[in-house]
């Protein structure tokens, strides 16, 4: 199709026909659900029995949910990648994925603040982190910069929403009423004048700004709570630049897996191409290559010197207990999808949702290979303790539990992207030169 | 690792041999006229409580409590002062033993004034129901002396004067001239001696400059000890103490006190208590600006 042809009636049209309550719909959040209950049943088995039905113990006493909770706060930062960086640069072909980066970013650091919570045996105690926390602790700097940069991504999310809101509210009168109420309130007596115009322009601007030093400050800080240890592994000036390059990684890997999904269920073949999948492709390998860079420099500087506590972990890393999942991310998470982003024919739709998968995944065990062999080997000896205080094996209550943060993130991207434009209306209007700025 | 395993092996018992061979082979002289000195006083419930006090402080660490067999275990083992191998000494020969000391044995020459080594000599022999104590020096020899000692400080002059008199037969207090007079500071174990012994004048004196940097504590009190030195036995003297702030003051500083990144809240570094709290208020001042400004949205027509 012609993309001159497109009317703004037929654009409306095609960007707003998912918004619908289907047998697809349905079925999806009926499995969203009911997996979240059963998670959900395992997070109140630890509530009633304590945090000993996990494996965590007293030497590994950061696991699964630490590892997870870096994972989520890596993945949301990359909202701030797509419509902070190279949103305020100018980069035009952004526009249709960058409600998609914001919707990640969104769930996932509403999740990281909730992951955190879960690993927590006395979550009543949450509140303490506040009242007593200590302006030293980078534990209240974590907590204090996770919330901010939440409420600015759901900021950035909802305020360019505001116009394509009203715009849905007025095209569609097949929804249920309940809902068209919930568009009402949340478009604030929109009208597409050039005073309000101004107003959101000028919110979405200074967020842009203001999302940057926040999502560097989110994902430093959680680096920090390792860094600021003498722990070997984590014990490196480099941890802030490693886990904020190794978040663009997996966050751009999860919005090539949300474009293909939204692509093909909500029939958006004209708005998200093989172009955008092929810029995107362009773009992981190159935040990959960075952080392919930050590894060589992990794991080379500290391998040359071989400090006693290094040599330990590296060991263990290499061809110890870890190297097995170690090998796989690296090779399979990193190398390889490197390798062949190089080539054309893999930066089609498909061939990029298998590489985005594998690095995602590769991504989350990442997180894993950080947090949890050093805890294995502290300075002093470990003695006179039961084997599983020795080495860490997650429960299958804490997998559970675990899953249940990728049910809750799922639900929210879900529900965000059926009942909202995923791609915004009114800035693919404007841009195709539909309506006046 | 099992080489150094026989390492440490090897080594152990070999300081173990040493022990045994300097036990056996090499006894522990005491000069003759030293085995038979005795106390100037006699053994009272009241010199074993001191004597008891003065072992805590200074015995107890290697030789454990007597009779309890609890010594420390070091090579060649201590034993155990109420034992029969100890009391088979004379009081002359333990009062040698702990004055002049064998390694690992500390020399207690400079520790404990006669006075105190007499008194821990009455506390172990407390433990002996057998002992009974030779008859004490009371009566003097000819040449004996009993001298006492004061210490003067002269401010103003930064002088420390200590003054050694004779008593005589009729309780009377005369200048004792060219008697050597040691001056010691108290540490934590043991004395720590300020410069050589000096001679008293003709009018009972000897001078030393204060201490210029000896640390004092936090009033830069400094315990001194006069002492006499006697190498003929015939002098006997109480000691001198005078507990003068003429040390320096030290006040010790915790790491704790200034405020620290390792300190509790209330003591956070300003700096970053400010780096916090604006970078905070600036964003959400920010953000509450947004919230306005979409209350403006909705309530503008």
């Amino acid at each position: 199709m012609d993309e001159k042809n497109v009317t703004l009636e037929k654009l409306t049209e095609d960007l707003t026909s998912h918004i619908r309550i289907n047998r697809g719909f349905v079925i999806w959040m009926g499995f969203l659900i009911i997996g979240l209950c059963i998670c959900l049943y395992a997070y109140l088995q630890q509530l009633r029995f304590g945090l000993g039905v996990a494996g965590i113990r007293d030497y590994v006493s950061w696991g699964l949910y630490l590892s997870n909770f870096v994972f989520f706060v890596a993945t949301s930062l990359i909202g701030m990648l797509i419509s902070g960086v190279l949103g305020l640069i100018g980069i035009k072909w952004i526009t249709p994925l960058a409600r998609i980066a914001e919707t990640i970013a969104v769930a996932f650091a509403a999740l990281a603040g909730l992951v955190i919570i879960m690993d927590m045996g006395r979550p009543d105690r949450l509140a303490n982190v506040f009242i007593y926390g200590r302006f030293q602790s980078p534990i209240l700097w974590d907590v204090s910069v996770v919330t901010t940069y939440f409420v600015l991504s759901a900021l950035l999310l909802f305020i360019p929403l505001i116009p394509d809101i009203a715009w849905v509210n007025r095209k569609t009168d097949h929804l249920p009423g309940w809902l068209k109420k919930t568009y009402s309130i949340l478009s604030l007596n929109w009208t597409d004048t050039p005073e309000k115009n101004k107003i959101i322009q000028r919110c979405v601007r200074i967020l842009l700004i203001l999302i940057i030093p926040s999502a560097l400050a989110i994902h430093t800080v959680t680096s920090w709570l390792f860094a600021m240890t003498t722990r070997a592994g984590w014990d490196s000036t480099l941890f802030g630049p490693y886990f904020v390059t190794g978040a663009f990684v997996s966050g751009s890997s999860a919005v090539i897996i949300a474009m293909y999904f939204f692509r093909k269920n909500y029939k958006l073949h004209n708005y998200i191409t093989d172009k955008h999948f092929s810029k995107m492709g362009i773009l992981l390998g190159l935040v990959m290559l960075v952080y392919l860079y930050v590894n060589i420099n992990e794991f080379l500087v500290p391998g040359y010197k071989l400090k006693t506590a290094d040599a330990t972990h590296l060991h263990e890393l290499f061809a110890g207990r870890f190297a097995i999942m170690f090998w796989f991310v690296q090779i399979g998470g990193l190398i390889l999808p490197i390798i062949l982003l190089l080539f054309n024919r893999m930066r089609k739709p498909l061939p990029m949702l298998f590489i985005a998968l594998a690095v995602f995944i590769g991504a989350w065990f990442k997180r894993y290979i950080i947090v949890v062999p050093t805890q294995e080997h502290p300075f002093l000896p470990i003695q006179y303790v039961p084997y599983n205080f020795k080495f860490y094996t997650p429960t299958l209550l804490e997998i559970a539990i675990t899953l249940s943060s990728f049910f809750m993130a799922l639900i929210i991207i879900t529900l965000v992207s059926k009942f909202f434009p995923v791609i915004p209306i009114r800035e693919t209007a404007v841009e195709r030169g539909l309506i006046e700025e | 690792m099992m080489k150094r395993y026989f390492v440490v092996l090897f080594l152990f018992l070999f300081a173990g041999r040493i022990g045994s061979f300097a036990q056996t082979s090499t006894p522990w002289v005491v000069p003759e006229e030293a085995k038979e000195k005795v106390a100037p006083f006699k053994f009272t419930p009241e010199t074993v409580k001191i004597g008891e006090s003065v072992f805590q402080r200074t015995c107890k660490s290697c030789h454990g409590d007597p009779g309890k067999q609890n010594w420390a275990k070091i090579t060649p083992p201590p034993g155990d002062p109420a034992s029969a191998n100890f009391q088979v000494q004379t009081d002359g020969e333990m009062f040698y033993r702990i004055k002049t000391g064998r390694a690992p044995m500390p020399q207690f020459g400079n520790i404990l004034s006669d006075e105190e080594r007499w008194q821990v000599i009455s506390y172990v022999r407390s433990f002996n129901p057998n002992y009974t104590q030779p008859a004490p020096l009371i009566s003097m020899a000819a040449g004996a002396k009993k001298l006492k000692l004061y210490i003067y400080p002269n401010y103003k002059l930064k002088k420390l004067y200590v003054l050694c008199n004779e008593i005589t037969k009729e309780k009377k207090e005369i200048p004792a001239k060219g008697i050597e007079i040691q001056l010691n500071v108290k540490r934590y174990f043991g004395t720590l001696k300020l410069g050589d012994p000096k001679t008293t004048n003709a009018s009972g004196f000897v001078m030393y400059d204060f201490p210029a940097d000896l640390p004092g504590g936090t009033h830069g009190i400094i315990d001194l000890t006069a002492r006499v030195k006697d190498e003929s036995g015939l002098l006997f003297s109480s000691d001198a103490n005078a507990k003068l702030a003429i040390g320096k003051p030290v006040v010790l500083k915790r790491l704790t006190d200034a405020r620290a990144m390792w300190s509790v809240r209330s003591k956070a570094p300003v700096w970053l208590i400010l780096t916090f709290s604006l970078t905070l208020i600036t964003v959400w001042g920010f953000i509450i600006y947004i919230l306005l400004a979409l209350r403006k949205l909705k309530y503008s027509s």
